[in-house]
């Protein structure tokens, strides 16, 4: 399915006036594409997910699918805080969204423990989220956003809490599972490297209003590997981003 | 090699066992020392009655209170007694939390209910519940009833409040999963607001049922002639004060009952430790 964004705008109303979170943002993803979107903090990356999720309302603009299979759900969103339930085990965790499409208890308790062997966690099964690790956590948030087939993965900075090693292990891994299930990924971060290593395409964001100054093909054949980061091209690419984000945050920080 | 057995032994010993056994040590000292300062009061009370340097009428010696309640449990009076209090407390509590738990919860959920309902609890809390006794017992007469709405009543808010209380302390986040994959508002109530509200209801419950124990005594004092706490005020009355002090220790030890009995129910309901 493709996630079509056609000048989408978002203004808040707050104390001090409107505040323009997000102005004219026009994309298209291609069918089973990995879009990765890198800004700065601020510049409603964020907000911009949970209106694809249909979480949050536009105030201009609309957002279409297309290519939608009936029957699937539409979506399915990681997100960046720990949003797993305390309150229930791994396996009913990944089992939340199939239970709330109707699924049959055995049935989707099935389904649950096929995607918690997926991430690897098949020993945790019936632990309770406190007892994981962050980065275990991470992975069942992914494993439950899958569990349920959606046509479009939405990924809010899932790694952004763990640190670097933890974070390349997973990065691979859920290469790994996309490439298995080819779904349409929409992938925000503000780490340029992990942009453009999951990236079939990379969006960059600005601030103050937030909205796409660059959008960028990723030339890395896959399947890739950790090594490539130290590739010239590699360098050159996230140079470029970086110089494109850079300006912004002194612009920011000039009060421009 | 016997020796070497012994040397191998201690090595163990120094690396792990003394540090764990050093542990519980310690804590078994704590408990003892936790034991030694009631004990030691009891036994200063015991012998200052006894060498009569204090007043046996006012201050019974803890023996005579423990034989007391011997006697009394042997003849059914302290468990009848006892009984009719706890079956107030408890109709009392049921007919106060339910309500209590059910307007909270839907309080915490509905920013438009809350708006509606609050000003009204808040601007009611403060009252003293125990004052409403009079009144109370002019819309309920002079029976049972007046004794267990009053309970209710006061079980009413701690249950209200902290339940509201933990429903706003659930994760936004946990509501926007809910919506992603499409809970109905009855789903979203069975998984998300009931157990993510569970851990600070609890406490609400434990206070409820702590204010219930309080006000069945209070309301037994002027307006009952059955119950621990009629018991306790007819014995001051009539200076049975090794009575009065049986009721005193027995309803205490029902406090400490129910709180252990509330805190083991959390424990095996509230599974995730938070």
């Amino acid at each position: 399915m493709r996630v079509i964004c056609e000048n989408v705008g978002k203004v808040y109303s707050t104390t001090r006036g409107p505040l323009v979170a997000l102005r004219g943002i026009t994309f298209k993803t291609a069918e089973s594409e990995f879009v990765c979107m890198v800004g700065p903090s601020g510049c409603g990356k964020t907000t911009l997910l949970k209106i694809v999720a249909g979480l949050v309302e536009v105030t201009s603009g609309a957002v279409r699918y297309e290519g939608h299979e009936r029957g699937a759900p539409r979506n399915a969103m990681v997100f960046q805080d720990e949003s797993i339930f305390p309150w229930m085990s791994v396996l009913d965790n990944v089992a939340f969204p199939l239970e709330m499409r109707g699924v049959a208890r055995r049935h989707r308790l099935e389904t649950a423990e096929e995607f918690v062997e997926r991430v690897g966690l098949r020993r945790f099964a019936a632990n309770y989220p406190h007892e994981l690790s962050m980065g275990m956590k991470q992975r069942v948030g992914i494993a439950r956003a899958l569990a349920c087939y959606p046509e479009v993965l939405l990924m809010d900075e899932p790694f952004a809490a763990l640190d670097a090693q933890m974070k390349a292990v997973l990065q691979e891994e859920l290469v790994t599972l996309w490439s298995r299930y080819q779904r349409t990924v929409l992938y925000v971060t503000h780490d340029i490297e992990e942009a453009i290593f999951l990236g079939d395409r990379v969006l960059v964001m600005s601030r103050n209003p937030g909205r796409l100054i660059a959008d960028l093909p990723v030339p890395f054949p896959r399947p890739r590997e950790h090594g490539m980061r130290t590739a010239a091209e590699f360098g050159e690419l996230k140079e470029r981003i970086w110089l494109m984000i850079r300006d912004e945050v002194m612009q920011v920080l000039r009060g421009q | 090699m016997a020796r070497n057995v012994t040397a191998t032994r201690t090595t163990m010993d120094v690396r792990g066992d003394v540090i764990v056994r050093g542990a519980t040590q310690q804590m078994r000292t704590d408990r003892v020392l936790a034991m030694l300062s009631p004990l030691l009061v009891l036994f200063a009370w015991e012998a200052l009655v006894r060498t009569g340097r204090l007043s046996a009428l006012f201050f019974p010696p803890p023996t005579l209170v423990f034989r007391t309640i011997a006697a009394m449990t042997l003849t059914g009076e302290l468990p009848a007694e006892v009984w009719v209090s706890l079956r107030r407390v408890l109709l009392g509590f049921v007919l106060g939390a339910v309500p209590g738990v059910g307007l909270g919860l839907a309080m915490g959920w509905s920013r438009r209910l809350r708006a509606f309902v609050e000003p009204m609890v808040a601007a009611t809390y403060p009252i003293p519940k125990i004052a409403l006794l009079p009144m109370i017992m002019l819309i309920f007469g002079i029976g049972e009833a007046s004794k267990i709405v009053i309970v209710a009543v006061g079980a009413f808010y701690p249950t209200a409040l902290n339940a509201i209380a933990g429903v706003l302390a659930i994760r936004p986040t946990y509501f926007e999963v809910a919506r992603n994959f499409g809970a109905s508002r009855w789903k979203t109530f069975t998984r998300v607001v009931l157990p993510g509200s569970l851990p600070i209801l609890f406490v609400g419950l434990r206070l409820a049922f702590g204010i219930a124990l309080l006000l069945v005594v209070a309301a037994e004092f002027v307006a009952a002639r059955e119950g621990v706490g009629a018991m306790i005020w007819l014995s001051w009355q009539t200076l049975r004060t090794e009575k009065l002090y049986a009721g005193i220790v027995a309803w205490a030890a029902l406090g400490l009952a129910s709180t252990a009995i509330l805190q083991a129910l959390e424990r095996r309901i509230v599974r995730w430790g938070r």
